[in-house]
């Protein structure tokens, strides 16, 4: 045996031990968000394939349920789609919380070529509330055109709806109960707002592509037009966004850091963008 | 004697007292009827036992409530059966009258060498699967139906109506073989003695031919509608998935030409996925399905029962 | 003389068989002249001449396999509905060519009316399996009715039978009342002439008399061309016969005239003593 292989061989088993557990039987066990599950899922199904690691993932309790999770140590990687907030540290005094933002997670309004082309540029929160609450009422009291407001509703269960939701109405469970027309996949909000009159929808906002569907402004409380784009989007200040975070405690190590750097690097964003976020790139960040 | 050993080792346990004999092929045939029953059997009580929950909450009133509000514990699925019936008959109702025309000249006018090919052609197309046609639904039908019920009062091309029309393209293919093979079960015979008599060839289809295949013809349709019934992708594109579209009369027929959800669009939709957990929610989601497997049951066992009527009397 | 094409007259409503006809006894009402017939190229019957005379009851004798029920089948034209048939030679019938592409060929099928070797009844009652083609191609009112399922049912030795059961379905019925139902139903249509395709094969010995009775009765009425392989049938109820043989794998005729004459003559003997013996066969 060479000094070569021999020195390989050395440094190897020294990584083993630091660098990457799932090589000597760790599991990474990953809980919370559904929203950024699926992104997470598929970069973890990946880094087994390529690198072996072993990982163990479930959304129980969601957000929240996540956070809780790294708190008490039952997993090493927390999915959310908030920022950890004042309760949750209270609830774990003194515990070093460390947050990784991956995407941003922004919900366009959009409309199709012929309300945009009647001038439709935004919309207010209460204008919104009317949409949602009167089925069947016109464009003409939003400054379109004499139609009526066909609203596709995301589908319930759709992180996009929740952002909706709690910007409308502050929480999913405050929204009246009116049936709309439901939409699913982003494909088919895309295709339907775009092939049908007076339509409105949400949207992930890298989905809109200013052609087919185009998103409006969001008329916030001091009045001013806020859009889905560039430094709004960076700075929080459009108000349809959230930001998909991984939560670790301390600075990540091991497998979790290799997922988060996997995650934070090209192949990472790219499926970031494949389930419908906005990448950091693209949100400023 | 060691091959015959081995045969008795190999003998599953289960189906060993059902055999006569030990004939190992008896065995097996026993064994998978066995396991096919009991999985169905199986099937059937989970989806009962699961759905106790809305039963309890509900009562009979889920089979026909107009609410559902899964946020505020309102399950009724009403409007769900209301838009599974009215997609399942607009289906039928166009995929029937033609399939039996095009089936009529198909087996009664088209010489055989062309028959044979279109028969070849027709079946390919009753292959294609369902996505395809969801695509071809919302790319065009859903466009198309968009400015027809416009008049009616309907507003997108997500309508009951558009569901209807795409599951009666998609049926077509399998009624127009299926009432080709009912009417080609027809004794040649028949038709030379009403030839014999001076018939026209109209004349032999309508007053011999077709009545003599009705009972199958009508097997095909009730199988092509318990097919209209389950599906799901092609019906879940373009009917809207519109909650609680239940019309104050459930013979008007305003609602079809407006959004609507039927059984298998609300089953193939979230909910599924939200529901896990809480056992209400999840009661009703079992419910639905309950509700779909009996109806399409039913629409199989009428077929066959036709079908096999229609063959006793051929 | 244009070749008969399969199906090409079959909407044409022009009749161009007369309704009339020179009834002239010596004339004959039927006349093939060199008929040939092929099915996919390969030939069944290879230039067959018969006379039929009006009222006479013409038997059609032969081994199976020499192209009778498709001769019969070409005398009605139903030889159209099988495909790939081609008919050569001239058909007479009162005079007109009934090959022609322009004959209406259900026209024709009304004054020519057939019975099948298995009978076909219709899944009806007994009463609209005899109204069945008569009330579409002549019409029947609905007064009439009772009167017409009467007189055919009487001509075929039904009535005595079935009188009490008109509203029964057919298919209850034996194989020889179905047999007997067939021919009420062509007779219902009153055909000039009725081509009967071995009419008794399948039925069972009281059957047979009934029928061949049947066939005697009808004489002078209506001329009757009978297919059979019954040489006792065929000495029984016929006037005239032709024997028909295989030759080169298509029938021929090998004689006709009366019956006397066809059972004299000693090719034809040897011919009908080869298919005795294998009845004999069979029935063994």
């Amino acid at each position: 045996m060479g000094f070569r292989k021999l020195g390989l061989l050395v440094s190897g088993v020294m990584l083993a031990g630091t660098v990457s557990p799932a090589l000597v039987g760790e599991v990474l066990r990953v809980q919370g968000s559904t929203t950024v599950n699926p992104v997470v899922t598929e970069a973890l199904e990946f880094l087994r394939e390529e690198r072996g690691i072993r990982y163990r993932i479930d959304t129980l309790g969601g957000s929240a349920g996540g956070i809780r999770a790294v708190g008490t140590g039952a997993a090493e990687v927390g999915m959310s789609s908030k920022a950890i907030g004042d309760e949750d540290r209270r609830r774990h005094p003194g515990f070093d919380f460390h947050e990784t933002v991956i995407a941003v997670d922004a919900v366009a309004l959009v409309v199709g070529p012929d309300v945009w082309g009647a001038g439709v540029r935004s919309l207010s929160r209460e204008q919104v509330q009317v949409i949602y609450e009167r089925p069947g009422v016109s464009w003409t009291e939003f400054g379109g055109p004499d139609r009526r407001v066909v609203f596709f509703n995301k589908e319930p269960g759709r992180g996009t709806w929740s952002v909706f939701a709690e910007w409308s109405y502050g929480d999913p469970g405050e929204a009246p109960p009116v049936s709309h027309p439901e939409v699913g996949a982003n494909e088919e909000v895309r295709t339907k707002v775009s092939r049908t009159r007076g339509a409105l929808s949400q949207l992930s906002a890298s989905w809109v592509d200013g052609r087919t569907v185009f998103a409006l402004g969001i008329v916030n409380d001091s009045g001013e037009t806020i859009r889905p784009e560039g430094e709004a989007l960076a700075n929080g200040h459009y108000p349809l966004s959230r930001p998909l975070l991984l939560v670790t405690e301390g600075e990540p190590e091991g497998a979790a850091r290799e997922l988060i750097e996997f995650l934070l690097g090209p192949e990472g964003q790219r499926l970031v963008r494949k389930h419908g976020y906005l990448s950091l790139a693209e949100a400023g960040l | 004697m060691t091959r015959a050993l081995a045969i008795e080792k190999e003998r599953p346990s289960l189906a060993g007292t059902w055999s006569f004999t030990h004939d190992p092929w008896t065995t097996l045939v026993w064994g998978s009827l066995i396991l096919s029953g009991g999985l169905f059997l199986f099937a059937g009580a989970t989806l009962v036992w699961q759905s106790l929950p809305i039963w309890r909450h509900e009562g009979w009133g889920f089979l026909f409530g107009g609410e559902w509000f899964y946020r505020h514990e309102l399950f009724g699925a009403g409007a769900m059966l209301y838009g599974s019936v009215a997609v399942a008959a607009i289906a039928v109702l166009l995929a029937v009258p033609l399939g039996v025309l095009a089936a009529v000249f198909l087996s009664e006018y088209l010489p055989r060498r062309l028959r044979w090919g279109m028969k070849v052609l027709v079946e390919a197309l009753a292959s294609v699967p369902s996505v395809v046609y969801g695509l071809f639904g919302v790319l065009v039908l859903r466009e198309w139906v968009g400015g027809a019920v416009e008049p009616f009062g309907g507003w997108t091309g997500d309508t009951l109506l558009t569901a209807g029309l795409l599951l009666a393209v998609m049926a077509l293919p399998l009624t127009v073989t299926l009432s080709d093979d009912a009417l080609r079960g027809v004794a040649q015979e028949q038709r030379v003695a009403v030839r014999g008599l001076g018939l026209t060839r109209g004349e032999t289809v309508l007053l011999v031919v077709l009545p003599q295949a009705w009972p199958a013809v009508v097997g095909a349709t009730l199988l092509g509608l318990g097919r209209a019934l389950g599906e799901t992708i092609a019906v879940f594109l373009v009917v809207g998935r519109m909650d609680n579209q239940l019309p104050e009369k459930w013979f008007s027929l305003e609602m079809i030409f407006q959004p609507g959800q039927t059984l298998t669009s609300k089953l193939g939709g979230p909910e599924t996925h939200l529901a896990a957990g809480d056992p209400l929610h999840w009661g009703a989601m079992m419910g639905l399905c309950l509700m779909l497997v009996a109806i399409t049951v039913s629409c199989l066992g009428g077929a066959r029962y036709l079908q096999g009527k229609g063959r006793g009397r051929a | 003389m244009e070749p008969i094409e399969n199906q090409k007259s079959g909407g044409n409503p022009q009749k161009t068989v007369a309704p009339g006809g020179i009834e002239n006894p010596q004339a004959p009402v039927l006349a093939l002249e060199e008929v040939s017939v092929t099915a996919q190229g390969k030939s069944i019957l290879n230039r067959v001449s018969l006379d039929v005379q009006p009222g006479e009851v013409f038997g059609i004798l032969g081994p199976s396999g020499a192209g009778k029920s498709t001769l019969l089948r070409t005398i009605n034209r139903l030889v159209d509905l099988q495909p790939d048939f081609r008919v050569r030679g001239r058909i007479l019938y009162r005079g007109e060519d009934i090959l022609h592409r322009r004959v209406d060929t259900d026209a024709l099928r009304v004054r020519i009316g057939m019975v099948f070797q298995q009978p076909s009844v219709f899944p009806v009652s007994i009463a609209e399996n005899v109204l069945f083609g008569v009330r579409r191609v002549k019409g029947v009112r609905r007064s009439e009715r009772a009167e017409v399922v009467e007189r055919a049912l009487r001509e075929a030795h039904l009535w005595g039978e079935l009188k009490d059961r008109l509203k029964d379905s057919a298919w209850n019925l034996s194989t020889g009342q179905q047999q007997r139902l067939c021919l009420a139903r062509a007779l219902a249509l009153d055909p000039e002439m009725l081509l009967m395709d071995e009419p008794t094969s399948a039925l069972d010995a009281r059957s047979t008399e009934a029928i061949e009775d049947l066939i005697l009765g009808m004489r002078e009425r209506r001329t009757v061309l009978l297919v059979t392989h019954n040489l006792e049938q065929a000495r029984r109820v016929t006037d005239r016969i032709a024997c028909v043989c295989v030759r080169d794998g298509a029938g021929e005729i090998l004689e006709q005239g009366c019956c006397d004459a066809v059972f004299g003559n000693p090719a034809c003997r040897r011919l009908f003593e080869r298919m005795e013996d294998l009845e004999t066969w069979a029935d063994l």
